[in-house]
This record gives C-alpha cells, structure tokens and sequence, in this order.
C-alpha cells in the first residue's frame, strides 16, 4: 500500500497526469473572516415593476425584501423577488444551440426550442452575434434583421435592456422596426381617428374627481384591482387608496360601480359591486344596442355633439337601419347576440344617462378580432352622454395601467440611456435599400412576416410589403410568450438563420433561439427610476443590491462590448460608465425640475432635487402629490383652440379617413361584425363551445415571475397553469377542482389545472397569459406542459386598420386527463430528445 | 486513526500506513475531480486523455480504493468516443446540459439546490461554504463567478484540507482530520444521491461524465470511510 501510494505519487508528479489537475478554484483571502459587523448587513433600496422595495443585503446575498415605506399597498409578488435573483432558470452564461454552432445558416432548424446547447465564453459569443450581424448586413441587408421587438423588459431608466440592443445594433446597421405593441395595438390605431390620440397611455380625469363627481362609474372589461399591481416604471400603487374609497361608496350607496363582464373579476369581489353579464364579444352590439336606446329615447346630448363631434348623422344612420345591412340595432335585435334581456339593455343606457358616468374600459376587449370597433363604439356612446370633459365624466381607457388616476406631481421624470445612434453619426452599414420592403411591420404580424416574405398587406391606411427576415434579436422581450399560436411559431422560426435573445431567466424563447446571453436582473446593477409612471411622485435610487451573478451581464456591458467588435464603445456609453450615466440622468432631471426659488431673497433658480450624492444615500426624492385633472376638459372648454388631434380637430364619431380606405373589417363608423370563432351560438361553438379569455396574471407581470416556485405554489394546480371553468361547465365534463384537464382546439393542446369558480359563467373559461410555454418536443402541435394559453389562440390581425393581436378571439374545448402527464417542461431545459 | 476498508491486493506485510502520502495522493484525486467537473474540455486536454494520461489516477481509484467497476466505466466511455465525428464538442454538450443550462432539468451541481427546500442558488449550503473558506483563509476566485456550495469548488476545498492533512502532525491533524470528515459527511454526501440520480435524467450524447459523477460519489464514500 504504502509503495504504491509513494510512487503513485512519484509517477503522477514526474508524469503528465499532474498538469491534467488545473490550478484550482480558490485565492487566499487577504482579509480575515470578519465577525459581526458583516453578520448585520446593510440595508438598500431599489424599485421593480412590483414597487419600491427596501432590500437586506448580508455577506453579498439578499437576504430580506421589505416594501418600501412610502407604499401603502405593496404587492404579496414582492415576496417572489428573492426567488428571481437565485432562481435555478436563471441563464448563468452565454450559450449556443449546438446544432447552430456547428452549421450556422445552414443548421436544422426544425429542432430548435429542443435543443443541446453548449457554453461559449463572453468574447466567443459576442463574436459570433457580431459575425452574424455583418453576415446579415453584408450578404443580405437592412431588409434581413429584425431588432424591433421590445417588452416590457426590468425597471431603470439607465439600464432600459431595449434601448441598448437597439443602439447598439442600429450603431452597426439598420434593420426592420415595428410599430404598435401586444398591450393596446388596436386601441393605439383607431382612437387617434376618433379622440384625437392614442388615449391608452395618458394620464386620466383624476381619480378625487370621480369620487366626486360620477354616480356611476363603469368598468368595461376592466380589472384595475388585478392590474394595478404592476407598473411600466417602478409603481407607486397609489391607485389602491382611490379603489379603497370607491369600494366604500358602492357600500353606502353613493356610487354605483358596474362591471360589465362575463366574469365576476378580482375588482368586482373586492368592490362588492354589480355585474353586467353579456356573452363574451358582443359588446358592440351591446353598446349599439345602447345608441339605439339613448338616441330613441332622446337621452342622449344633441348640443355636446354639435358643438363638439363629427360624423353622428352617418352613424345613427345605420344604427337606426338605414345603413346598408337594412338592420335597426334595436334592443330587441341585440338581445339574442348579447344574451342579454333587452329591458335590460335600455335600462342599462337610461342609467348611464340619467347621471354622471365615468367609463372606463381595460385593454383585454380590444385584444380581439375587430378590437378597434369595442374603443371606437365605447368612445361613441361617450360622446352621446355628453359629458367628455366633465369630472367624472367621459371615457378613460387607462385607470387599471400604472395609476393612471393619480393627479401627476407636475415633476420632470428622468431620461433614459438612449435608443438611438447620436445625431451626426452613421451606422457601420449605412444602406437603407429595404429592396421595396417595408422597414417598419406592424408589430403583431411578423409571424406572417416570417412566413410571407414579400406578401403585402394592409395596415393603417398604407401598403405594407414583407421584408424576407432571416435574424432575429429579442433583449428582455419573450415573444414565445406573447405572441399568439405557437405552433405556427414554430413553423416561422425554421425560417430564421439566426435568433439571439439577451435575458436573465430561460423561458420558452430562449430555448427557441441560437445564441443566448446572460443578462443580470435589474438587482444586480446600480439604476434611478421615476416614482410613479403617471403620477411622477418622486425618483428612486435603485441601489445594486449584489453582483451580478455567475457571469451574467448588464446590458450596459453586454452591448458596449459588442461595439468593441467594430470600434465604437466609447461613442456607444458616450464615454461615461454605469454611475456616470446614472448621476448624467439625475442631473438632467434635476435640471429640468428647477425653478425660481420662492425662498426670500431669492431669484436664482433653485431645485426641489437635492445633488446627486445626496441623492443616492437617501434612495429617494419626493416630489409631492399632485393636482387634480380633468382629461379632455380643455377641449371642452375651448375645442377649436384645444383642437383634438384628429383630421378635423372634433371627435369623428364616423371617420371620413378610415371610410377612404376601403377596409371591409374596419369601416367608416363603428360596426357590429360576426368573429371568426365565438362561443354562445357564434361561429364554432358547435366544435368548441368555450370561449378562451388570456388575461393578464394575477401573481406575474406577463411571464415575468412564472418561475418563481414560492409564487407558483400559491396558484399552480398539479404544477400547472389553472384553468378556471363555471361549475356548470365542469360538470357537463365530469371535471372536479384540481383535476388535470387537456384544453384544445384545432390549433393546438395544453394540459392545465381545473379551477373550477362561480365567478365564471357556462362557455367561458380563462387561462392567464404569461404561463410558460412547454411543448413535449419540437414537432408542430405537441402537447404543451405547463399550460400557455398562445398555444390555443388565433394569429389574425385585428383588421386591416390595426392588424394588432387577436389573442381573446379563441374558443376551445376541455376535457379531463386519463393516464399518464407529462412532466413539466416549461421550466427545464433545454432538453435532449435522441442523440 | 481508522485503516482503509478494501485493502489493496498486492499488499504484502503489514507497514505501518503513510498517512502523509495517502492524504497528498486523496487531495491529488480530489484536485482532478474537481477539474474535471468545473469545466469542459478543451479538444488538447481531451486528446490526453483518449491517450491514457490519465491512467495514474483512475489506477488509484481502481486499485487502492476497489471502484473497479466505476473506472471501467469511464474507461469504456473514453473509449467510445471514437464514435463522434466532433467528441469535444460532444461533450461539451453533454456538460452544458448536464451541468449549466437551466437548473431545473439536467443535474446542476450546486449543493442548494438539492439540500434547500427551496431549491434557489445561494441558499444556506452556499453560506455555510463561504463561511467555512473564509475561515480556512480562502474565497472563490473572482473570475470563476460561481457560488461556493459547487460541487468543483467543495471538491477543490476538499482538495487543500487533505494536503494540509498530509503535513500536519499530532494533534493538529487529528483535528483537521475530524473536520474533513465531518465537511464529507454534512457538506457533500448528503446531496451526492439526489445529484446523481438527477444526471440520469437527460440523455447525454456519450456516458463519460454520468460514469465519472458515479466514480466521484463512489470516491467520496471511500473517502469518508478512510477519514
């Protein structure tokens, strides 16, 4: 034993078997263990789209989360944020799909999104992404790349992930933009033809005002008390206090609160309020309905149209039956398509007009086929009632976004770090011969982008031709997530050589791509955010809370190394380093929110805005609340001054310039259309008679937090998504809560969790959007894992105005799972099939 | 001081044991597995191996600690990589899904993953770890950017404590003898089970790194054993 161990040793250290032991892992330390001083940790603050959080750090980790003390009602999904920075999806380093590696453009591309993936050091991969950019550029052109997408990335306006790529990369060359996005895309389109602009994301009649002022206030396919838990900046859940008094109004009776909705939603519960049933994608004929009543029953505001809208005459027209169907949009006509009595409808319009009503609507109704008609029709029946402009009165189609309703401080918010190449330079590839393609495609289409080239199409008025797109790039974007269909998806990506995508978390579209970089979370890296996106109540620091970890990046880094490749990183981060753009952008903001001092003495400008450096220790600065507003009450007061930004400065009740375009699915006035599919007796019903709806999360901004196991365990059903179906429903299928259940239509099939609910009516059903996306395998129409409702649902566009996503436009069917599930796959991977 | 269990079979008379060359020859097997496992192979360090360099080491496992079935293991699958028209990158494969993708598939070699419920990175194995480096004078080196409960890094801790082991006397070394074991016995063993029968999971191109995970635990046990 012992002669064997002495010239093991002999040989090992004379042979070459030694050097196969590497140097280690470790380095002395320099600095002795400390005691108790780094036991207590150091306290930070920071800010996500969840809210602003007070972080513990304790020897490099975090090891508590605490609401920020200036918000009132935090969010129980700050509880999933530890569990974000140390998740196991966590992308750790840069990786490549093998198969990609191997033969670049020429690879297989049926099997990506089921794929072995190897590690690529940082300078390979972004080698490889700069190889693969001048490639495009160079073989093929601007026409070839689209950097377009963007999503709702992580908060800080330094560190703003797709600001970043698309510098960077329109610093290399140009590519194909999109316009519009998955939240509003019909909405944004139709309503600047109708109230002059996009409406969707503005501030609105502030929320004292409606307390006030309304007797009725209406939530239209709304769900504010779900939605306002996130926010596009860092969200200040001011709106809660508003909610917290309008629940008491409905409980003494000064406010009736009416929710029209299949479903009896989060709001509705908390609120205690009334529900308005109609069949899921009636509304316009609901509110055409309406029109009938308010205009038959001269209830509705002769005076306010004729001083302040265009286009009534053409529209009453039709209503009345005198268009070209020949069909009076009588109640009675309505009734049967809503389900809805018809009493119930006139009631419904006499009460809207009996008092001050507030409207306001939510984004899911116009996330459907002809979604420009529910906004347009909703901005009709407003302008009707009279009271646009009024306090507590009109049309808001906002209140349940980022506490829109919260009167604006009035502050200057921060600039962010800039999206595009400064002025007076030029890409590196400075040619912008899209070859008669279009550079910009309406951002829902480009799946038919993908899978047309060179198709023309329709959007807004103008011709739109296909570019023939051959790479893509994602940065904090999940397109696997949002868009709809995925098995067509799938079908698109064999066409793209090259996919990169830049995040922190490997959801389904990383798995689906060539060559995946890791970023840091926001935690991981120093950044200032606004306080409130509408209400601009103050700036927060976000301190970085650790390092980030194993070798992610922040996009910062990421990109400016990328323009090392070809020169530029110096002119890419304008020659300033993380905390210089962070001081450059609190200086900027301070700056801009300076004003002459009231202070005696004094007429030098001064700022509310403490320097910099005091800034940062502090966290926080705040600018106060604000002052009440009212939306449109300018144009009320004065419209040919305060001219709304439609062609002819009124509202346009009937379009003049949608009625040029010709467009069968979007016509010169609001329309009652039949859908492709609909359930309640609509095309379709007859193979699948529940309608789908795909809400936003509850307990996730989009997908954002589904890998959170502790959050998951407070909704997942058998570690799938939930369906939630009506006990009518269940039961005609032998489906008991916590059942595992096979949603499909001919689209495509996903497993979920039954959750079976009175708050949903017989044929409809809802799976929120967000789940992740986990097929079995790479084939078309395999089984999904987890649960993600784009699995199901229809990729058209709205209508050749908005050609936005139909994603609520999907009826399917259930049934209860018998044998054998497959396991989850959304949240490993990704996965070798065969060898 | 306890003997090792599977006495050798060419052992002839009873010599009183070299402890200090066992120690440096286990911190030499220690410091290879942890190389092995911290990183892929780059196609020079592979092609030594497919032309036996690494025979000393797995001659000691095989033949001083009796994981005769283990090393045949990892002997059959150097062997089949002739196979492969791209081995090393076949392997790299094979270790990035095995070790470096998304950790909820494939068997990511972090001791929080298996030893917390919670089953997050940076969880309480990796504190203790960080804890017990700083105490022997160590951190993780920057460039590495892992936590400290990765398997390669315990196994490199692993590694020092043996060779420090085998250059203490007396009383000093019995106690950095009890300490390692009970670093083996808390730290590392408890997980290794669950960590291995996650590896069988994934289908990997070539078997060489389940069978050199499966020599790794078996070594360890040994290991334990001996302390």
């Amino acid at each position: 034993m012992t002669i064997s161990r002495r010239s093991f040793l002999k040989g090992a250290m004379a042979g070459s078997a030694a050097s196969l032991i590497g140097p280690g892992l470790l380095a002395t330390s320099a600095v002795a263990a400390e005691g108790a001083e780094v036991e207590l940790g150091v306290w930070k603050t920071s800010g996500s789209h969840w809210g602003a959080l007070n972080a513990l750090v304790k020897g490099g980790k975090v090891a508590e989360i605490k609401p920020f003390g200036a918000d009132r009602h935090p969010t129980e999904m700050l509880n999933g944020i530890k569990g974000l920075i140390y998740n196991p999806s966590r992308i750790r380093y840069p990786m490549a799909r093998l198969e990609w590696l191997k033969h670049r453009q020429d690879a297989d591309r049926t099997t990506r999104g089921d794929n072995r993936f190897v590690r690529l050091t940082w300078d390979a991969a972004l080698d490889l992404f700069h190889e693969e950019l001048e490639r495009t550029q160079t073989d093929y052109g601007p026409w070839a790349l689209y950097a377009g997408a963007t999503g709702w990335r992580q908060t800080g306006q330094v560190h703003s992930c797709g600001n970043h790529m698309q510098r960077a990369v329109a610093m290399h060359g140009h590519f194909v933009k999109k316009v519009g996005d998955y939240s509003t895309g019909a909405g944004q389109v139709i309503l600047p033809y109708v109230l002059g602009s996009t409406e969707v994301y503005s501030q609105g009649t502030s929320w004292p005002l409606i307390l006030e002022n309304s007797k009725t206030v209406v939530l239209w396919a709304n769900d504010p008390y779900k939605n306002l838990q996130v926010g596009w900046n860092c969200e200040t859940h001011e709106s809660y206090a508003y909610l917290e008094q309008l629940k008491a109004k409905v409980a003494d009776g000064s406010i009736r609160v009416i929710s029209v909705d299949p479903v009896r939603t989060k709001t509705h519960n908390y609120l205690g309020c009334e529900q308005l049933y109609l069949n899921p994608m009636t509304d316009v004929a609901f509110m055409l309905a309406m029109a009938h009543t308010l205009y038959n029953e001269e209830l509705y505001s002769q005076e306010f149209i004729d001083a302040y809208a265009l286009g009534f005459d053409d529209f009453i027209a039709y209503v009345q039956g005198e268009g070209d169907d020949g069909e009076a949009k009588t109640p009675e006509w309505a009734a049967p398509i809503c389900g809805v009595d018809a009493e119930q409808i006139r009631d419904f319009a006499r009460l809207l007009a009996a008092d001050r009503t507030q409207l306001l609507f939510g984004w899911a109704i116009q996330r459907q086929q002809h979604g420009e008609q529910p906004y347009w029709m909703g901005a009709v029946l407003a302008t009707m009632l009279g009271q646009i402009g009024l306090p507590g009165g009109g049309i808001s189609y906002g209140h349940h976004y980022s506490s829109i309703g919260v009167p604006s401080s009035g502050a200057s918010a921060p600039g962010a770090f800039p999206r595009n190449v400064d002025a007076g330079k030029t890409p590196e590839h400075d040619n912008t011969d899209f070859q008669g393609a279009a550079s910009t495609i309406p951002v829902a289409r480009w799946i038919d982008c993908l899978l047309n080239p060179g198709e023309k199409i329709q959007y807004n008025g103008s011709e739109v031709v296909f570019p023939d797109i051959r790479m893509c790039v994602f940065s904090g974007c999940n397109p696997w997530h949002h868009h709809q269909d995925h098995n067509r998806m799938k079908q698109a990506f064999r066409k793209l050589e090259t996919v990169v995508t830049i995040d922190y978390a490997w959801n389904a579209t990383c798995r689906f791509s060539d060559l995946v970089l890791p970023a840091c979370t926001q935690f991981e890296r120093n950044d200032l955010d606004v306080y409130g996106s509408y209400s601009n109540r103050g700036v927060l620091a976000m301190h970085k809370l650790v390092d980030p970890l194993f070798h992610s990046r922040s996009d910062f880094d990421i990109f400016t190394d990328l323009c090392r490749r070809f020169g530029r990183d110096e002119e890419y981060r304008q020659e300033l380093d993380e905390m210089g753009w962070v001081k450059k952008l609190y200086d900027e903001c301070r700056e801009a929110n300076t004003s002459l001092s009231a202070a005696p003495g004094g007429d030098e400008p001064t700022s509310s805005m403490p320097d910099f450096a005091t800034f940062w220790k502090e966290g926080y600065v705040d600018f106060g609340p604000g002052e009440n507003w009212v939306r449109h009450a300018d144009f009320r007061q004065a419209p040919e001054v305060n001219a709304l930004g439609t062609p002819s400065g009124f509202i346009e009740i009937s379009s003049r310039k949608i009625g040029r375009y010709e467009y069968d699915d979007c016509q010169a006035h609001p329309t009652w259309m039949e859908k492709a599919e609909r359930s309640h007796g609509g095309p379709g019903s007859d193979r699948y008679p529940l309608w789908l709806q795909s809400v936003h999360p509850d307990k996730r901004l989009h997908s954002q937090m589904c890998e959170s196991e502790a959050l998951r365990a407070t909704y997942a059903v058998q570690g799938r998504e939930p369906i939630f179906i009506g006990p009518q429903d269940a039961e005609a299928r032998g489906i008991q809560d916590g059942d595992l259940v096979r949603v499909y239509n001919d689209r495509g099939q996903l497993l979920a969790g039954a959750v079976v609910s009175d708050d949903f009516p017989s044929g409809v059903v809802r799976i929120q959007e967000g789940a992740w996306y986990g097929p079995v395998g790479p084939e078309i129409g395999a089984l999904d894992t987890y649960g993600d409702p784009n699995t199901l649902t229809l990729d058209v566009g709205t209508s050749r105005l908005a050609q936005a996503p139909s994603a609520n436009t999907c009826v399917v069917e259930i049934e209860r799972f018998e044998g054998e599930a497959p396991a989850v796959t959304a949240f490993g991977g990704p996965i070798m099939v065969d060898v | 001081m306890s003997q090792q269990t599977t006495p050798a079979p060419s052992e002839q008379t009873a010599e009183p044991a070299d402890w200090s060359a066992i120690w440096e020859s286990e911190s030499l097997l220690c410091g290879w597995l942890a190389t092995l496992l911290s990183a892929e192979l780059d196609e020079a360090t592979l092609a030594r191996y497919r032309r036996g360099e690494a025979r000393p080491l797995l001659n000691l496992l095989r033949d001083e600690h009796g994981l005769v079935d283990e090393v045949a293991r990892v002997d059959r699958a150097l062997s089949k990589l002739v196979m492969f028209t791209t081995p090393q990158l076949e392997l790299a494969a094979d270790f990035a899904e095995l070790f470096l993708a998304d950790a909820r598939s494939g068997a990511p070699p972090y001791a929080s993953l298996y030893a917390d419920e919670a089953g997050c990175f940076h969880g309480a194995p990796a504190e203790r770890m960080e804890a017990r480096l700083a105490q022997a004078g160590y951190v993780v080196r920057r460039d590495v950017g892992e936590p400290a409960d990765h398997l390669a890094i315990m196994l490199d801790y692993l590694a020092r404590r043996l060779l420090n082991l085998s250059e203490a006397k007396g009383g000093e070394g019995e106690a950095l003898r009890l300490d390692t074991r009970a670093f083996l016995t808390e730290e590392l063993c408890p997980w290794l089970p669950r960590f291995v029968a996650r590896s069988a999971a994934p289908t990997t191109a070539s078997d060489l790194y389940p069978a050199v995970l499966a020599l790794t635990v078996a070594y360890l046990e040994t290991l334990s054993e001996a302390l």
